[in-house]
């Protein structure tokens, strides 16, 4: 039986986010967007009880591409010399060297030396709207050699964020649209550690945080989704311009998959990990969950479609 | 005359959907534009869909084996008929080629999507006759309020018969309704004292009819046939997102009622926001599209409990004219009948009485003597 607090603790965004501020070099802010939870959390801090969320990481995205690697080295540079260290679960712990195949070598994640149990996790920009697999690219630094990962969706992350104490916060929209774009389909990959005690999909999990997101944004604004479908526009015009219509056509594909009654147990799996995620402080019933979600595929998904299949026709 | 269209053709096939068939002579008909057109392309199939038929597979059957001997085996051999139901094909007459099957499951699957009708109730011609003669008698008669006559809102199709005679003619409303004279004469008879019947056979409401009114509108609900939705997402959308959502649906034979209509109309009514959106749906046929509600909140449901407290009412217009007005916005709004019944039926009496005042001066609301 796994521990029920395996992946998960509960953290305090503005608070964690405000120590990263003050532990990168000041340069290096530029170039900071945050993604995930703690973006999530904090535009949402309103909404959530005790302005906790229950998450492990700390997801920093590196942009632009060309910059990414500098400012990560520079980055896990200071963050050594302040004390902070690697995650002590293996592979994370051990740095690789010089002679390290690339797809040894370990992401960079790092606790801070204040005690937090969750870590700081780089990212970059994929190099090309055209990378839509993962990629990585070599990090080194005075402790090892580490990798920045990049997957495809990430490159929306970045595309006009708020910004907030000098760094870039992800729209909650654009992190939605990360996740959609990739997971089209519902693939049997699980999540590295389970989630209060339960091995979840790694697809499930992140097109539940969809659904998430979603609720989170009809409680500010009951109207705040119609939106969406032309803010998606713009992203997939500006990062994917080759093929927008493609990308646009099928990202709600995964959503649809997820609600369809034949993949009732995906959609379970995708409700935990919201309820014991994003939405611990206010649980949705399964029912509520699935209407966030016909909600997001009426007001912001099947709009952009048919946007795209009646310029087409 | 119009050349003849399927639903879908593509290089291979041809195919003719029809929903809720309920007379063979319906089939009758497609079946021979198929086959008309099967012999200008002597490569193609075609296929009769029959979505969610009424008629029997064994009058399917007969009929079918009747065209047996009609067309020259080069046409029938290439001719058939699938039925769709629960979302797969039941039943196939004729000539159906395996490279077909999915075809026909898709252009099944999309039709069904896109022209899912609701069969409504048989109209109750006597309520649409009621209302459309207190709709004239508001924009004709001195003793009505000149607000609703004033409108400066255009019609948004047809204008209301005018009174070209003494009264108006049972052959214009006829027309207005789309019924027969017969019913149309039943339900006037219906209107009691309030009604005058004039030497030249027009007729006219002479006073606001009370006491049909009265009767009416205890049994509105199930002579509008209407239907009350729900929010169960625990996060229910206000009717003014409802209400800018219709817009955006750009239906033509959908028009707001309601508190909203009424303050279009009459602006002082003492009421601050909206506890529910009603929308009048414009259905002279006999089934209506109400795919729409998902549109405007997938968390909307059907009920039917009183104890709940609905966020959308949908009332069927059920007479032949709509008389809908459009505003600048291009959005509809319903008559002031309906909406004085919706406030009513709504519970809001103290709003209903200031309304009823704002069209109905008093002393015209009157029991006959």
């Amino acid at each position: 039986m796994a521990n029920v607090d395996d992946a998960l603790i509960l953290v305090n965004p503005r608070e964690v986010l405000e120590e990263i501020i003050y532990a990168v070099p000041p340069d290096t802010r530029e170039n900071l967007t945050i993604i995930g939870s703690l973006a999530v959390g904090l535009r949402y801090e309103g909404q959530i009880r005790g302005m906790a969320v229950r998450t492990k990481d700390a997801d920093c995205l590196l942009s632009p591409r060309m910059e990414a690697v500098d400012a990560g080295r520079a980055i896990a540079e200071e963050l050594v010399r302040a004390g902070w260290t690697p995650d002590e679960t293996p592979p994370w712990n051990t740095p690789g060297n010089r002679h390290t195949p690339i797809k040894d070598l370990p992401v960079v994640r790092l606790r801070p030396p204040t005690g937090g149990k969750w870590f700081m996790e780089l990212l970059a920009v994929p190099e090309s709207a055209k990378d839509f697999g993962r990629t990585f690219a070599k990090l080194s630094t005075s402790i090892g050699y580490f990798v920045l990962p990049s997957f495809g969706g990430l490159a929306v992350t970045a595309f006009e964020p708020d910004r907030w104490m000098g760094i870039s916060i992800a729209k909650p929209e654009m992190m939605a649209l990360a996740n959609m774009l990739e997971h089209p389909e519902i693939r049997p990959e699980t999540m590295s550690r389970p989630i209060h005690g339960r091995v979840i999909k790694r697809s499930n999990k992140d097109l539940g945080r969809v659904l998430a997101i979603a609720l989170l944004a009809e409680k500010e604004s009951e109207d705040s989704l119609l939106a969406w479908s032309v803010n998606w526009r713009a992203a997939l015009t500006a990062v994917y311009p080759e093929d927008f219509t493609m990308r646009a056509i099928h990202m709600g594909d995964g959503i649809r998959i997820l609600l369809s009654p034949e993949h009732a147990e995906d959609f379970d799996e995708a409700h935990h990990t919201c309820i014991y995620g994003l939405l611990s402080s206010n649980p949705p019933t399964h029912e509520q969950l699935r209407l966030a979600g016909e909600r997001l595929l009426e007001d912001a998904i099947n709009p952009l479609k048919n946007y795209i299949e009646e310029s087409q026709e | 005359m119009r050349p003849y269209e399927p639903d879908y053709e593509d290089d291979v096939i041809i195919v003719e959907v029809k929903h809720r068939l309920r007379a063979i002579r319906a089939l009758r008909a497609v079946i021979l534009e198929l086959a008309s057109r099967l012999t200008d392309h002597p490569n193609k199939h075609a296929y009769v869909l029959l979505i969610d038929s009424g008629v029997s597979p064994k009058s399917l059957r007969r009929e079918w084996d009747s065209y047996r001997d009609v067309f020259r085996d080069e046409i029938s051999n290439r001719l058939g008929l699938a039925c769709y139901r629960d979302k797969k094909l039941d039943l196939v007459l004729g000539s159906l080629r395996e490279m077909d099957l999915n075809r026909l499951q898709e252009v099944a699957a999309k039709d069904n999507r896109h022209r899912h009708l609701d069969r409504l109730p048989e109209p109750d011609y006597s309520g649409e006759i009621l209302r459309l003669m207190i709709l004239l008698w508001l924009l004709t008669d001195e003793n009505a309020s000149d607000i609703v006559a004033s409108n400066p809102l255009p019609y948004a199709q047809d204008e209301p018969p005018v009174r070209d005679r003494q009264g108006f003619s049972i052959k214009g409303l006829e027309e207005c309704i789309g019924t027969s004279y017969r019913t149309v004469i039943r339900a006037l008879d219906t209107l009691g004292p309030a009604l005058k019947q004039y030497s030249d056979r027009s007729v006219a409401l002479t006073a606001f009819p009370r006491m049909a009114w009265e009767k009416f509108v205890v049994l509105a609900d199930t002579s509008r046939s209407t239907k009350y939705y729900a929010d169960r997402s625990g996060q229910p959308r206000s009717p003014l997102s409802l209400m800018q959502r219709v817009l955006a649906l750009n239906r033509q034979d959908l028009a707001i009622g309601g508190i909203a209509g009424a303050m279009r109309i009459f602006p002082d009514l003492d009421l601050i926001g909206l506890p529910r959106l009603d929308l009048h749906i414009h259905a002279p046929g006999s089934s209506t599209d109400l795919s729409f509600i998902r549109k405007l909140d997938p968390a909307l449901k059907e009920t039917d409990a009183h104890d709940e407290k609905p966020s959308l009412a949908i009332h069927f217009l059920r007479r032949k004219k709509s008389y809908f007005r459009i505003d600048a916005d291009k959005r509809l709004w319903a008559d002031p009948v309906e909406c004085l019944i919706d406030l009513l039926t709504m519970r809001m009496d103290y709003q209903a009485l200031q309304f009823r005042n704002a069209i109905v001066p008093k002393d015209a609301y009157k029991w006959p003597t």
